[in-house]
């Protein structure tokens, strides 16, 4: 029951809004993210007695081996309670921050609704529903990329949802081919079974694309044509996350694979980092930067959970909540720099720390987080995936990932330095309003706290390693 | 107690801001925190070794902190150093607005250092170690948010020292099967365990400052306050990476003496000594010129290491201890000096002894330790370096040997350019003519010589007489250093002999006298130089102008005012070529969606429609091939 009204409320609830929206503007802020919250609670609720030891789950069968259902386990509660956190401090932020633009209806429509989208798919129990779910939240990352409506963010949009549709329908062709193997969709009847390679490589393409993985990656930079907390709950915290766990669910925790996938990704990986790493370095948009360090972030992630050791799966999951923490952040700090300075050009600006102080910690924080650099959450998840990957065997791929990460730290510092250090350029520029400096800082106050109090989710982690 | 030791500092820490506008609390309550940090360190030391385990779980970490008799040596050395960098610290920050903030990074250093000398786990290690490298960014960041330059290249180069030591940890943890330290017992240094060996010392002597990875400090000598200098560079990072360095020689890895790795380590090492040395031969700033030096002797502690022979690492390892007290002495003498006369420039200091008559003596004690004056402390340590270099082969002993002249020859060169002579105007304009003409390469490494502010405005700016906070932490550090000139050999052979389980006895009188002599002919030599320099030159502060002048020399200040032995260029450059490649593919990338695709698709679409143009000849056509298609694809199928 729990479950249902985890993932009802923000899915169906999310309709009600535009009416609220009618009523009062207030309303449909306030209902937006007490929807968030509910399934916030809803989702600690399940966890809590997930580990007591009991897992909730709600199960229909249908005929021709056709099932749905909701379950929570340790992975499915990790994500879930990592996307409702940082969901509910971006739909704060969005209070301040789209407060002047219309179509706010359709916005927070789609974000609540994105919201339930996320955590039906990770509580899925079949194949199928995954896809459909899976496709809810590319039509919602289509409407939200698209939301300013001027020709270049639709043909952006339109971009975004090509690749991802496209990819999804490869993956949906991969589960037909395991349908017709196994003769069922249930992730539970399915547990341990062989699939066919082409329908692994199908699903991959699926995996990649939604998770922004050179080759196909490149919708991701371009999708920063959106409104900041679209770009963060979308594009840095949430969505492309999906990608990253349905291999968690998929490869790791259900299907047994070829061993040579456990080679074939990482370098795929490792590929991605290094390019998207080299990108972030050479862009002058502020969000493009943060975009791309997304991208080879994400390659650290995927290398955590497909290297194929118990250490590295579990820095890959760490990896999950520090980014999404940290990036999050990072997107939403640009986002008020932006709001305050009517560009995304960091050559013209420029000692922002002066008039931006609150905003500049945040962002050094969730940097110094997103780098890897202790005490920061992201230290840990950086170390177990490197830790991971050597353990697995394969030095020279974690010898690359070391580049990776170093280029990383050299181009937030770029970043940081650029935007908030040095001369001030932009005497002119505010702080941004109380919910959008509140909202950031959380998120770096979090980043923060997270690596204190690091044994914390490890209970969850250590029950999803045990799954493997 | 382990844990006191790195809670006491983060409550200290956040005191010291609270409190940071009164200074006599500030100052009172420091000092009690140092005492009680001290006290907790030396009753872990009397307590023997011990372990806990922390009670919490963190996949992938089994966190152990261990207090091993390595260990405990080196804590007890750093909390030995805390009070004084405290009370110098807080007397230096006084009325200062970034004072309360420095405090607190200050504080929250001591405690990695503490965590990290205690950690058995290595991913706990480097949680502290790595964490140092946050506090150093805010601290480098404090005074200098106009001018980042220096906190970046540090947070740069130092990380990526530490990423490097990460993958060492991981490769080690693969070969050991265990995090902790206390099961790594010899590894064998092959395959992955060479990768881990290797990297693990890169990592700890990255942090140290060891050539390659020193290219931040002479710009943060230039950018940080003073108490920076003698607490970092001067001597929180070379413990730490001393230590790790030294634990990976004697116990985690069989690094024999000869092997690659140790041949290696003694090459970085030696390089590092001549190198660095010949940079603050040329510098005329006395920030840079110390920051060079204390480059300098970390090449004496990576030979001794690296020889891989219980002298040797008895030598490093003493080595270490002297040089944090005299460089962080001498970095302490700095600022006093900067605080006096408001600036670090040798051109226009002069005559400090009778402003500064507690520096002065102290000053002359640490100069006379770090040339190696026989009867001082850095006498018998290097003397242990040489032993051991001209075990392993005489062209390191030489390198080493060399390395003592041009220490000398810098040090003499400070010692009369600040403290004797006279601060003399005409002397500065004198010489900024002849440096345009005459040494332009020695010119462009001292960027400070730039912006010099005049000997009456340093009066100005600079506090009259002798500030007690500043002095006391000197005087004490050069009590110190006679006294382990004193009780040279129970601190070789009680402390570090027992602490590392060497069997030999290394401490007295070095055994062989032949060494002595030529050591003591080399600081002759070094001081008929600076007699010959001053005489030929005229003034105290361009006594090494005729060596920095002659070929070799000069291209090589030429080589690295090109940035040729900067590590950050090296990256820079490096990852700026890889990232336009980057981009020339993502460029593609984008083609092939943007333009590409589209481009077919709509192509392809013109292309059929233009086939509609109502012939029957040309629909019949097209079915006839459809048929053929769908034909081929069941025969295919079948």
């Amino acid at each position: 029951m729990v479950l249902l009204i985890c993932v009802g409320t923000p899915l169906l609830g999310a309709f009600l809004l535009p009416a609220l929206g009618h009523w009062s503007e207030k309303a449909r802020r306030w209902g937006s993210l007490l929807m968030v919250l509910t399934a916030l609670v809803c989702a600690a609720i399940a966890t809590v007695d997930l580990l007591h030891g009991q897992a909730d789950a709600v199960r229909l069968q249908l005929p021709l081996g056709l099932s749905m259902g909701l379950r929570m386990d340790a992975l499915a509660a990790f994500m879930a309670l990592t996307a409702c956190t940082v969901s509910a401090v971006i739909v704060v932020y969005s209070f301040g921050y789209m407060k002047t633009y219309t179509h706010l209806n359709e916005y927070y429509l789609m974000i609540t609704f994105f919201i339930g989208a996320m955590l039906g798919l990770v509580m899925s129990t079949s194949l199928l529903q995954m896809y459909i779910f899976w496709e809810f939240s590319s039509f919602c990352c289509w409407r939200l990329i698209g939301f300013y409506r001027d020709d270049l963010s639709v043909k952006r949009a339109d971009k975004a949802f090509m690749v991802t549709v496209l990819g999804a329908l490869a993956m949906l062709v991969g589960f037909t081919g395991i349908y017709g193997a196994t003769g069922t969709f249930d992730l539970d009847a399915l547990q341990g079974s062989q699939i066919p390679g082409w329908s692994t490589g199908l699903i991959l393409v699926g995996i990649l694309s939604k998770s922004a993985t050179f080759p196909l990656h490149n919708w991701l930079p371009d999708a920063g044509v959106a409104p900041s907390p679209v770009t963060s709950l979308l594009h840095a915290a949430v969505l492309v996350k999906i990608g990253v766990f349905a291999y968690a669910r998929l490869f790791v925790l259900t299907f047994s694979i070829d061993p040579v996938i456990t080679v074939i990704v990482p370098v795929i990986a490792a590929v991605s980092a290094l390019v998207s790493a080299g990108c972030a370095m050479m862009a002058t948009d502020i969000k493009r930067v943060v975009a791309y360090s997304t991208i080879s972030q994400l390659a650290f992630i995927l290398l955590g959970l497909s290297s194929g050791s118990r250490i590295g799966f579990a820095g890959g999951l760490l990896y999950i909540l520090a980014h999404s923490m940290a990036k999050a952040g990072l997107f939403l700090c640009c986002g008020i720099v932006e709001h305050n300075l009517h560009t995304k050009d960091m050559t013209k600006m420029g000692g922002l720390a002066r008039t931006m102080p609150k905003t500049a910690v945040a962002f050094a924080f969730c940097a110094l987080s997103v780098m890897g650099i202790p005490p920061f959450s992201g230290y840990f998840a950086k170390y177990l995936v490197i830790s991971g990957e050597v353990d697995a065997g394969h030095p020279v791929i974690a010898a690359v990932f070391i580049l990776g990460a170093v280029m990383t730290i050299m181009y937030l510092v770029r970043l940081f330095a650029k935007v908030f250090l040095g001369p001030c350029r932009n005497p002119e520029s505010r702080e941004g309003n109380g919910q959008m400096v509140g909202s950031v800082l959380t998120l770096a106050v979090l980043s923060l706290l997270l690596g204190l109090l690091i044994f914390l989710p490890s209970g969850l982690i250590t029950l999803a390693m045990e799954a493997m | 107690m382990l844990a006191i030791l790195i809670l006491l500092p983060v409550a200290a820490g956040c005191f010291l801001w609270l409190a940071r506008r009164h200074y006599v609390i500030s100052q009172l309550g420091g000092l009690l925190f140092a005492l009680l940090n001290l006290a907790a360190a030396l009753r872990l030391y009397q307590g023997g070794q011990f372990s806990v385990i922390l009670p919490v779980t963190v996949p992938g970490f089994s966190l152990t902190l261990r207090a091993d008799q390595v260990a405990e040596l080196f804590l007890l050395f750093a909390a030995a150093m805390v009070p004084l960098l405290l009370i110098y610290s807080i007397g230096f920050v006084r009325d200062k607005k970034w004072g309360g903030l420095y405090l607190l990074y200050l504080c929250l250093s001591i405690a990695m250092v503490n965590g990290a000398l205690l950690s058995d786990d290595l991913g706990l290690l480097l949680f502290f170690w790595e964490g140092l490298l946050g506090t150093l960014f805010g601290m480098l960041l404090l005074r200098n948010r106009e001018n980042p330059r220096a906190a970046v290249k540090a947070l740069t180069v130092s990380g990526l020292a530490d990423l490097i030591l990460m993958l060492g940890i991981a490769a080690s943890v693969y070969s050991a099967h265990t995090t902790l330290m206390s099961g790594m017992q010899q590894l064998p240094v092959t395959g992955v365990g060479a990768l881990g060996c290797a990297a693990l010392l890169m990592g700890a002597l990255g942090k140290a400052g060891c050539m390659p990875f020193h290219a931040w400090i002479p710009l943060a000598a230039e950018d940080a306050p003073t108490p920076f200098l003698a607490a970092f560079p001067g001597s929180l990072e070379k413990i730490l990476g001393i230590y790790l360095a030294a634990r990976v020689v004697t116990e985690l890895y069989a690094v024999k003496p000869g092997s690659a790795v140790s041949v290696t380590v003694m090459i970085f090492g030696a390089a590092t000594i001549l190198l660095a040395g010949a940079m603050a031969l040329a510098q005329t700033d006395l920030k840079r010129l110390l920051a060079y030096s204390a480059v300098s002797q970390v090449g004496y502690m990576v030979l001794g290491l690296g020889s891989g022979l219980a002298v040797g690492v008895a030598g490093a390892v003493f080595h270490l201890f002297n040089h944090v007290l005299y460089k962080t002495g001498l970095f302490m003498t700095a600022g006093a000096v900067e605080a006096a006369a408001g600036t670090t420039d040798l051109r226009q200091l002069g005559g400090l002894r009778h402003r500064l008559p507690l520096t002065t003596g102290s000053v002359v004690i640490f100069s006379l330790a770090i040339t190696g004056f026989p009867g001082l402390n850095g006498f018998y340590s290097k003397e242990l370096v040489f032993d051991a270099a001209l075990e392993v082969n005489v062209i390191f002993y030489l390198a080493a040997l060399l390395g003592a002249v041009i220490t000398a020859i810098y040090i003499l060169k400070m010692l009369h350019s600040v403290f004797w002579g006279q601060p003399a105007a005409a002397e500065i304009n004198a010489d900024q003519r002849q440096g345009a003409q005459n040494q332009p390469a020695a010119a462009a490494v001292n960027p400070a010589a730039d912006q010099l502010p005049t000997a009456r405005q340093a009066k100005v700016t600079g506090r009259q007489g002798e500030a007690w906070a500043l002095a006391i932490p000197q005087l004490l550090l050069a009590l110190a250093c006679v006294g382990f000139a004193v009780g040279e050999s129970p601190v070789v052979d009680g402390l570090i002999g027992q602490a590392f389980n060497l069997q030999e006895r290394f401490g007295g009188f070095p055994k062989s006298a032949a060494l002595v002599i030529i050591s003591c002919l080399a600081l002759a030599l070094a001081g008929a130089d600076h007699l010959y320099g001053w005489r030929r030159e005229t003034a105290a502060s361009r006594a090494t102008d005729h060596l920095t002048g002659l070929p070799g020399l000069r291209q090589l200040y030429v080589a690295a005012q090109r940035g040729c032995f900067d590590l950050y260029v090296w990256l820079t450059a490096g990852v700026r070529a890889f990232s336009r490649l980057c981009q020339w593919i993502e460029n593609g990338v984008t083609w092939f969606y943007d333009i590409g695709v589209p481009r077919t698709i709509m192509g392809a679409g013109n292309w059929l429609s233009a086939l509609d143009n109502g012939s029957l000849a040309r629909y019949l056509a097209l079915a006839i091939v459809g048929m053929l298609a769908v034909g081929l694809i069941f025969i295919l199928m079948l």
